[in-house]
């Protein structure tokens, strides 16, 4: 996984490069700076909202990210699928989810887990193009948005965890 | 003003011109018939009438 | 004077031949004329004027009847005219003004020949004024400047209010001062007056025998050039002062304007420094999106995925992960071990056998393949991630507000701009005043330094003149007969002298008598704390007594300033009534003759009250009355009147261009 050029199709392709796209006169006025920062965060924020999207070919627009581009982020991305697996569907047993999660990372018949895994990409890629470009009140305002997608994010998952509170439970699991 | 120390007026005279100027003033805004000219002439001729008499 | 008839031939709204005679009685001397509004009060009026001066207030300077005008045929010619009969000094004079007009081929009315005859009757026969000297009989008659004050036009007294004022021509004291009955007094000034070429002191001069010396006459004519250089400096002088006073005037002018609009300027610095400020303001705000952006972009999946790494480490620490590895056995060791062939409890291992497969299956569980390492490593990694995921909500949320912050500032700022743009609309540069106001200051010295530098000349002017007029008459006493003419000279300088101290006394009197009685008047008309004050050119100064006693200056409202141009031709009138009338000697040495008030519409502005004020004051004052007045304040005007008024008319409108005088 994550060793080979990845391309967004479809409408995900056009969400994409407006996430990508400058919205103010500085050129540094990017809501994500590269289609690779999207495609880090989308899959966490996909499983989060819990939204699954197949790849979308109603229309020839693609946008893709390079093979170097992904293998340099290859520690990020790995954790975080890791982290989806360990988590997903939590009616499979805990032993299962170990192996998708730890195991069979690599493997190359772990085609279900991949596909699973790109469906939260879009999924994400959704998520953060309605909640940050299409959002309901048709503000123009991106930074208005971005706030508002963080603020609600943070009340939503974030709130009640101190990073204290994690390391100790780190300190926990190491045992 | 003319400096004129060097030469004596008689007061009475002088005022009587002074009436009569007045008079004949008077009378000529009446009756127009004199021009400017005339009424110098007249003014004149009055003082040195005057001056001549004892 | 008294005015006997007027007769108007097609004279503006008035078609055809019309006519009005006055009321000359004694007792009964008001003419009453009413008219609406529009119906030719005003054109009857200026009838007076036109025949008299030839000219009106009216934008449109033709005095032809509309009507007639419209029916006029090509080549056709008709005239306008006015005949005015009147008595002063005791002659009777008929004056006749009238303007031919004629259409063109072109069909444009124009005004052909004029013409202006003063006739009067002399030993039973009418006798023509010479054409050469009508204008100054007219002037003698009634000076233009003083006309409008007895063709009172009420309806336009403010421009009036504010000649009387502020102080206007000499010729306007001067014609007062011969109402006032001092025309002798100056005529005789006049003719003696030192330093005229033509009076009797300069003609005497003049007649200094040049045979007997010539130097004489030399001198004679130095002393005249000298004298008329000083004339003419004295004439510049006044003129300059004349332009002094009008720069003056504009410098106070423009500086008002600038003062009010000096708003602009300001307002404009503001401007820019609240565009600069808007400008740092954008700047600071987008540096401020730029650093939420980055936040933002700098690894935010550690933050985002917090949660999922909180229950992950959850799960992980709960759940008793059977690690199937053996303590301490490595992958090294298994391979070591297949490598060698025989196990640890001495089982030979070869390709494909049990021990083999076993063997192979346990790599599965032994580092680096063991889930606890792998566990371990997710661990670490997550602790990493934890570590630098930072706040990157708050961050994100004071960025945000700082954002915020800076962009209501940027619009409260720009709010003040637009408010700024909207005063600014209303005011104007200042500039150009500016500019005007240092070109009159620039004006202005440059014409006090040639004031002073004719001040200088005159000096000395006077000094060479004097000298020279010294040494003359040291000369002409010498001759017999230069020395009977510096005799004559003498005394008619001597007169002058005593005519000019007497002239002045009788005119201080006479005006603090003329300001008397129109405190007077004007008090009657108008009670309360304001008082008139007069100086030496006739300027009306209107000052107000509060309860200290304090005096002050005030502008005059509109009553105040018809009250005050009332008391101020009753108090001439009354005076010069009162010098006709006077047999003390004194006085009748200053003569002068009633003259009659033609009054338009004054009523209109002054309240009930007043108006029986002056309805009382007015027929005791004036010789004879012409009054005006609307239907609305006839009345009145009647009731207050009614017993002296001797002729009535009325102004019957029939349409624009045609209205009637009819006798009621």
């Amino acid at each position: 996984m994550f060793d080979k050029e990845y391309v967004f199709s479809g409408k995900h392709a056009d969400m994409v490069k407006k996430l990508t796209a400058q919205f103010g006169t500085d050129t540094n006025s990017k809501i994500f700076s590269r289609n690779i920062d999207v495609y880090i965060v989308a899959p966490i924020i996909g499983f989060l909202y819990g939204r699954k999207s197949s790849i979308d070919n109603t229309s020839d627009q693609t946008t893709k990210i390079f093979t170097e581009q992904l293998i340099k982020e290859t520690t990020t991305l790995k954790y975080n699928y890791q982290l989806i697996m360990l988590l997903n569907k939590k009616q499979l047993p805990f032993e299962e989810r170990l192996d998708k999660a730890f195991r069979n990372y690599g493997n190359k018949e772990n085609t279900d887990d991949e596909e699973t895994y790109n469906e939260f990409v879009l999924g994400g890629v959704e998520i953060l193009y309605e909640k940050i470009i299409e959002e309901a009140n048709m503000s123009e305002d991106f930074l208005q948005n971005i706030y508002d997608f963080t603020e609600e994010f943070n009340n939503r998952f974030n709130g009640s965890i101190t990073t204290d509170e994690i390391l100790d439970l780190c300190m926990l699991a190491k045992k | 003003m003319e400096p004129n120390d060097k030469i004596k007026i008689n007061k009475e005279k002088a005022q009587r011109l002074l009436k009569k100027l007045i008079i004949m003033e008077r009378q000529n805004l009446k009756t127009k018939m004199h021009n400017d000219q005339q009424m110098v002439k007249l003014i004149k001729k009055s003082i040195e009438e005057e001056v001549e008499c004892y | 004077m008294l005015l006997k008839s007027i007769k108007l031939f097609n004279f503006r709204q008035f078609k055809g031949e019309q006519e009005a005679s006055f009321s000359t009685d004694i007792h009964k001397n008001v003419t009453v004329i009413m008219g609406d509004n529009g119906s030719g009060k005003t054109s009857f009026a200026q009838a007076f004027t036109w025949c008299l001066y030839g000219d009106t207030d009216f934008a449109d300077k033709s005095m032809l009847n509309k009507e007639i005008e419209n029916n006029l045929m090509p080549r056709q010619q008709v005239s306008v005219k006015v005949n005015l009969d009147l008595t002063h000094n005791d002659i009777e004079y008929n004056i006749s003004r009238a303007q031919i007009y004629s259409r063109d081929d072109y069909g444009k009315i124009k005004p052909l020949s004029t013409s202006f005859n003063i006739s009067y009757k002399k030993n039973g026969q009418q006798e023509f004024v010479k054409q050469s000297e009508v204008e100054s009989r007219i002037k003698e008659i009634l000076p233009k400047e003083l006309s409008k004050y007895f063709f009172f036009d009420g309806e336009r007294i403010q421009n009036f209010s504010k000649q009387i004022q502020r102080g206007k021509s000499k010729e306007f004291a001067q014609a007062v001062r011969g109402l006032l009955g001092l025309n002798a007094f100056i005529e005789a000034m006049e003719h003696l007056k030192p330093t005229s070429k033509f009076g009797v002191i300069g003609s005497y001069n003049d007649s200094y025998d040049s045979s007997s010396d010539d130097k004489i006459r030399e001198y004679s004519n130095k002393i005249q050039k000298y004298q008329d250089d000083l004339d003419s400096i004295d004439q510049r002088l006044l003129q300059i002062n004349d332009s002094i006073q009008i720069a003056d005037e504009k410098c106070a002018e423009l500086s008002n304007k600038i003062n009010l609009h000096s708003e602009g300027e300001r307002l404009q610095n503001e401007k820019k420094s609240l565009n600069q400020k808007i400008g740092k303001l954008i700047m600071a705000r987008n540096q401020a999106e730029g650093s939420l952006l980055k936040v933002f972009n700098n690894n935010p999946t550690a933050y985002f995925a917090k949660s999922l790494i909180k229950q992950a480490l959850d799960t992980l620490s709960n759940q008793d992960i059977r690690d199937k590895g053996i303590p301490d056995i490595h992958e090294r060791t298994i391979k070591y071990l297949i490598d060698r062939g025989i196990c640890v409890c001495g089982t030979k291992i070869t390709f494909g056998n049990d021990a083999y497969v076993e063997l192979n299956k346990a790599l599965e569980y032994l580092p680096p393949k063991s889930i606890g390492t792998i566990i371990s490593q997710f661990v670490n990694e997550s602790e990493i991630r934890l570590k630098t995921s930072g706040f990157l909500y708050e961050q994100i949320s004071d960025q945000y507000k700082i954002i915020r912050d800076f962009e209501s500032d940027i619009d409260e700022s720009r709010t003040d701009l637009s408010e700024i743009d909207k005063k600014l609309t209303d005011v104007v540069d200042v500039a150009p005043y500016q500019i005007d106001l240092h070109k009159y200051k620039d004006k202005i010295a440059e014409l006090d330094r040639e004031k002073r530098d004719l001040y200088q000349k005159r000096g000395a002017y006077l000094t060479s003149r004097d000298r020279l007029i010294t040494d003359r008459s040291e000369l002409t006493l010498r001759d017999e007969k230069n020395r009977k003419i510096e005799v004559y000279k003498a005394y008619a300088q001597y007169m002058y002298d005593e005519l000019y101290a007497l002239y002045q006394e009788s005119e201080d009197k006479i005006r603090k008598k003329l300001e008397n009685y129109i405190n007077e008047i004007f008090r009657s008309i108008y009670e309360g704390g304001i008082s008139l004050k007069i100086d030496s050119e006739y300027n009306i100064q209107i000052l107000v007594e509060d309860t200290d006693g304090h005096v002050f200056d005030v502008e005059a409202s509109t009553a105040q300033s018809l009250s005050v141009i009332f008391a101020f031709i009753t108090g001439i009138i009354k005076i010069a009534r009162e010098n006709n009338n006077s047999i003390d000697d004194d006085s009748r040495m200053l003569e002068s003759e009633p003259y009659p008030l033609v009054m338009d519409a004054p009523l209109s502005s002054f309240d009930k009250t007043r108006i029986r004020t002056i309805c009382d004051t007015l027929p005791k004052i004036a010789e004879q009355i012409i009054i005006f007045i609307k239907d609305t304040d006839g009345e009145i005007a009647e009731e207050h009147l009614g017993q002296v008024v001797g002729k009535r008319y009325f102004f019957d409108k029939k349409n624009e261009f045609d209205t009637i005088i009819m006798q009621r």
